[in-house]
């Protein structure tokens, strides 16, 4: 099994009035095909990891490797490109542009990958329909629940077909039963090419994972795995 | 009807020195053209025009214009910071939505396009509706004139101080096109700073705290 991600040495470090280091010197990799879940206590850096995994942060030392090349933090627009086309990301709440309709929220994310906008579109309504939600496609996020809207942002982070998927808490604003349909998604989205990494504090999803990471004052605690 | 020069002083009697001839132009704005042929014409003569005989008035009114530009100008001056500000808000307000489309992989370059085209779009329609309004005005400037005077009861534009019955008004279509072209390009420039200051916000902090 190849990796599709791997932390070599990766600090990363706040400079407000006091140093904050939140993760220190991690290394792992994470391999195509599983399912990894990402739990610990507020600010053991989970957030900061899918952060630092999305290209959204830079690490203040280490590097990154994705499908085993290096990451450039200063390739800002090179970042840009991997993110659209290969990373999707889903968010606690507030994931969705409130301007936008669902189906539009959808497709922002396809024509970003710089996809064709007929394309974008057809692509968009396909992905609403698998999510259930093909009569809502033309509904603003404000005429959506919150479990819809987190269907919804999923749909958005699988549309360009990403080998890598972040979750910062998906379900952390949703009731047992929402989240677990979010996770069931989740878990269905698992192919062989590509890796799902999600952030949560609830021990049941977390233990539905591949691989359960748990971290502690910015190190790996322990990773426990099916396998 | 023409005559020679000589036969009619002779006819009527009049020395050299006691001539004056004046001359009518069609286009009485190309006045200085047409100084300079009859300059060349009748070297030995005085010659004055319309705008030397009313020197004080013109240069009154040269003076009108200037100050009428200055404030114009500040106007617009005072127009382009709205536009920053009115940006700089719009830019606060989408802080969580930019770093949405950072999220999603939208480039920097497409962020600053985005605020870049709502300002040039502000600028393009605002120059549009102020070309409509202004040409509109100038047309029914008159009857704007009556209008004013006789609802708050004040005499607008007094003929016995601007020795003129109606005020006077001329569309130029070359002004039109360059205040407007100015005023899409300065619109254009204030853009950039809003534009710029979006692309540069932090992703991780607008996501976290917005």
């Amino acid at each position: 099994m190849s990796n599709i991600i791997e932390l070599n040495n990766i600090s990363k470090t706040f400079d407000n009035q006091k140093k904050i280091s939140v993760l220190k010197n991690l290394n792992f990799k994470f391999k195509k095909g599983k399912i990894y879940s990402l739990s610990g206590p507020s600010g053991s850096g989970k957030s900061t990891l899918l952060n630092l995994l999305s290209l959204i942060d830079r690490p203040s030392s280490g590097n990154i490797k994705i499908d085993n090349k290096n990451i450039n933090h200063n390739e800002i627009e090179i970042n840009d490109k991997i993110r659209s086309s290969n990373i999707g990301i889903v968010y606690q709440e507030k994931n969705l542009l409130p301007d936008f309709t669902a189906i539009e929220n959808v497709c922002i994310a396809s024509l970003a990958a710089n996809n064709n906008h007929k394309i974008a579109e057809l692509e968009s309504l396909k992905i609403i329909q698998k999510v259930g939600l093909k009569d809502r496609a033309n509904h603003y996020p404000s005429e959506l629940s919150g479990g819809e809207m987190q269907r919804i942002a999923i749909s958005r982070a699988i549309v360009n077909k990403p080998r890598i998927i972040l979750a910062d808490e998906p379900t952390g604003s949703l009731d047992h039963d929402n989240a677990n349909q979010i996770f069931n998604l989740l878990f269905k989205l698992k192919n062989n090419d590509r890796v799902i990494i999600f952030a949560t504090h609830n021990r049941f999803f977390a233990n539905k994972a591949d691989y359960k990471i748990s971290l502690s004052n910015g190190k790996i605690k322990t990773i426990n795995g099916k396998i | 009807m023409f005559i020679n020069l000589k036969d009619l002083q002779g006819l009527f009697d009049l020395k050299k020195g006691n001539n004056f001839l004046e001359v009518y132009l069609y286009k009485p704005d190309k006045i200085e053209i047409y100084r300079e042929r009859l300059m060349s014409i009748f070297t030995d003569e005085y010659i004055f025009t319309w705008s030397d005989l009313n020197k004080p008035l013109f240069s009154a009114l040269k003076v009108e214009r200037n100050v009428m530009f200055i404030i114009l100008s500040l106007i617009i001056i005072v127009a382009a910071f709205n536009i920053i500000s009115g940006l700089t808000i719009l830019v606060k307000n989408k802080t969580r939505e930019i770093a949405i489309l950072k999220s999603i992989g939208v480039s920097n370059f497409s962020i600053r396009k985005i605020f870049f085209f709502i300002g040039f779009l502000i600028g393009f329609l605002a120059t549009i509706m102020g070309v409509v309004i202004g040409v509109t005005f100038s047309l029914y400037v008159e009857e704007i004139r009556m209008l004013i005077s006789s609802v708050f009861n004040i005499s607008l534009f007094p003929e016995e101080i601007y020795f003129l019955s109606t005020i006077p008004y001329q569309i130029d279509f070359w002004s039109i096109f360059l205040i407007s072209s100015c005023s899409i390009i300065m619109t254009c420039l204030v853009s950039i700073y809003p534009a710029t200051k979006a692309a540069k916000l932090d992703t991780i902090k607008s996501l976290k705290y917005e």
